[in-house]
């Protein structure tokens, strides 16, 4: 009762943005909405603070709807996988389709990043987007 | 560290014959971080493998569906591995104020092509198993598998599906 589950997640894995994605640039730390309230305690300039948190909640927006046509699709994936007589064949064009959906979303956020970057200064981004611990050697 | 493991697994088990659509929340809690992405859960094989058995009798071809079970969590762990990279990477990327687009479209290229890489991995892996079995048995294997789809999903988006 789990075995296309399983073909499910990786899909899933591959193709989801997530919450807590790093590509989510409003939730850097997988913490929605604390990306928004960093750059509101960084940026003094009103204007400025109103533009760069309008930019972040919007680009945790895309993610979601992302995530919501992801979810679709992996819905239909797993329905088609789960009929025996169907093959690899008529699974690609979802995942295709989910392959390009995530490269037009990345290629969104990434647009959405750099005009973020213009109500923001230097030292502020470094404060709102800290640079991440790197991970101890295991 | 195995008997640990082993102990995890006969609990496991245990717990799988009081409740198998339970069993694959509470071994996400067991198996612990380094088997999980924040986007999805790792197939749960020791569930699976209880499904497999009980429904795939036949001598050679219940191994063969096992082992490419076995295969595709596989290809779950190097893609789950891939990702945790390229997100350290884009979030030190991301941290540097002066990074170029160009910067971000080389480390984009990069994981695309392991990404597709996988995506073809697990096709192929899929397709094998199920030439393992016959029709009848994939009917009994993925049985109102629907409805923990949509659970499953529904958690991991973070919103319902639609029929």
């Amino acid at each position: 009762m789990i075995i296309v589950l399983g073909f499910v997640l990786v899909a899933a894995l591959l193709n989801g943005v997530g919450s807590g994605d790093t590509l989510d640039f409003s939730s850097i730390d997988g913490v929605s909405a604390t990306t928004a309230y960093r750059a509101k305690d960084v940026i003094a300039d009103e204007d400025r603070e109103r533009e760069a948190v309008y930019g972040i909640k919007q680009m945790g927006e895309v993610v979601k709807a992302h995530n919501r046509r992801v979810g679709q699709s992996l819905w239909e994936l797993g329905e088609i996988h789960m009929q025996h007589k169907r093959n690899v064949a008529d699974l690609q064009p979802a995942l295709i389709q989910m392959d390009a959906d995530l490269e037009k979303t990345y290629a969104d956020l990434l647009a959405r990043r750099l005009e973020l970057r213009r109500s923001v200064t230097a030292e502020e981004w470094q404060k709102i987007y800290p640079r991440p611990a790197v991970p101890e050697p295991s | 560290m195995l008997r640990v493991a082993g102990s995890h697994m006969r609990l496991l088990q245990v717990l799988h014959q009081a409740h198998a659509v339970r069993l694959v929340l509470l071994v996400t809690a067991l198996v612990g971080p380094a088997c999980r992405s924040d986007d999805a859960t790792r197939p749960d094989y020791y569930a699976e493998q209880q499904e497999v058995e009980k429904t795939v009798t036949h001598s050679s071809r219940a191994p063969a569906a096992l082992a490419e079970l076995r295969r595709r969590d596989e290809i779950f762990d190097q893609a789950a591995r891939s990702k945790a990279d390229f997100r350290a990477k884009l979030a030190t990327l991301n941290a540097d104020y002066n990074a170029t687009p160009e910067q971000f479209s080389r480390l984009m290229a990069e994981y695309r092509a392991a990404r597709q890489q996988t995506q073809r991995d697990i096709l192929e892996a899929s397709a094998r198993l199920k030439r393992t079995v016959s029709p009848q048995e994939w009917k009994d294997l993925v049985a109102e598998e629907s409805h923990t789809i949509r659970l499953e999903l529904q958690r991991v988006i973070g919103e319902p599906v639609e029929d």
